[in-house]
């Protein structure tokens, strides 16, 4: 499927050098928190809320989106309660196929889902910011042996 | 291929209700009011209906950014962005704030805040020589309170500026500096509420009063 260019404000990736991490997460502060995690861990990041309430992800229109498809990791914290987040789970898999994800569930959210979820990070939350940087430090470790 | 323009089954649900209350309406004030009368209210309901649209999508791709943290692990980068003032003893009490318990490294970036007129009648470079009096002076009452800090001028618009700082500097945390009188108008509160929609990073609001006092208003 060719994308869409499309303009998005603010450009999301104009941090050159280091690995990028997208964190996903409906909670403004704790999306912050985990952000600086990561900045400290020496990622450059973006937190993208998600798709608010009746609202369907740019990523699985035919708009695309910039901040995905320009990581080198995607952390999305939406969990699999809603159809939304997982339409936004089955975008992430189907547009950045090559894109390690680390995902936040609940306990039952990861029996439910399992099937979703092979090949993903899976972390059980409720997760700390260290657990997340923990995540994701060891698929970018599984991808850079793999290249 | 069509591009459907809904994203789901509720919007277009919603979009339907809309419309029908809108021609509603406007057959209503058609019949009350004569033909005529249609016409602003139709105007006045697309106008509307359009700008909640693109608010929303707008709000809808939130998507804020930052760079790494560069230095060591102790250490905090703060820029402080004067825009169209000089720093005081507020600020320096709000960069003590922001760092404490860290070493700290301090960017202190003027924008060059260049108006419409000034272009006409060529006075740009008066307004690149005010912000260089006022990175003087901030960096001049900085070092007085203790804090070493570098400065140098920014961009007209004090966004990019930010955004420029960042990719040289990389800073933990971001203190918007703008004096008291423009904080009522449009231009203050629109560089920190748009610091704070495009940026991943903690960013304070510090008013500068004429009289050296100021406020903080923290993220």
């Amino acid at each position: 499927m060719r994308l869409r260019k499309t303009e998005l404000s603010p450009r999301p990736w104009t941090w050159l050098g280091n690995p990028r991490v997208l964190i996903e997460h409906a909670d403004e502060a704790k999306g912050m928190s985990l952000a600086a995690a990561v900045r400290q861990a020496g990622y450059a990041v973006a937190v993208c809320p998600g798709p608010a309430q009746s609202e369907r992800c740019p990523l699985a229109g035919d708009e695309g989106c910039e901040a995905a498809h320009g990581a080198d990791v995607i952390v999305t914290s939406l969990g699999l309660g809603t159809r939304q987040s997982r339409e936004v789970l089955e975008a992430l898999r189907a547009r950045c196929p090559a894109t390690p994800l680390v995902v936040e569930v609940t306990p039952e959210e990861k029996e439910e889902w399992s099937g979703r979820l092979q090949g993903c990070e899976v972390v059980v939350s409720p997760a700390t910011p260290d657990e997340l940087v923990a995540a994701v430090r060891g698929v970018l470790a599984t991808r850079d042996k793999g290249d | 291929m069509v591009r459907n323009p809904f994203r789901s089954e509720a919007e277009a649900f919603r979009f339907v209700l809309v419309t029908v209350g809108a021609f509603t309406a406007i057959a209503a004030a058609s019949l009350l009011g004569g033909a005529w009368v249609g016409v602003p209210v139709w105007a006045v309901l697309t106008a509307a209906v359009a700008t909640f649209y693109v608010v929303r999508r707008r709000a809808a791709r939130g998507i804020r950014s930052a760079p790494p943290h560069v230095g060591a692990e102790d250490e905090r980068r703060i820029l402080v962005v004067v825009d169209g003032t000089v720093a005081d003893e507020t600020v320096v009490g709000a960069i003590e704030e922001a760092s404490t318990g860290y070493r700290k490294r301090v960017l202190v970036v003027c924008p060059v805040r260049v108006s419409q007129i000034d272009r006409w009648t060529s006075a740009v470079d008066d307004a690149r020589a005010q912000a260089r009096r006022n990175l003087d002076e901030s960096l001049a009452r900085l070092r007085e309170a203790g804090i070493e800090a570098r400065g140098e001028i920014g961009d007209e618009d004090p966004l990019r500026a930010i955004e420029d700082a960042l990719r040289t500097f990389g800073a933990d945390t971001i203190l918007v500096v703008t004096p008291a009188e423009r904080f009522e108008g449009a231009t203050g509160p629109d560089v920190v509420a748009g610091a704070r929609a495009r940026f991943a990073l903690p960013i304070t609001s510090v008013v500068v009063d004429a009289g050296a006092r100021a406020t903080a208003a923290h993220d």
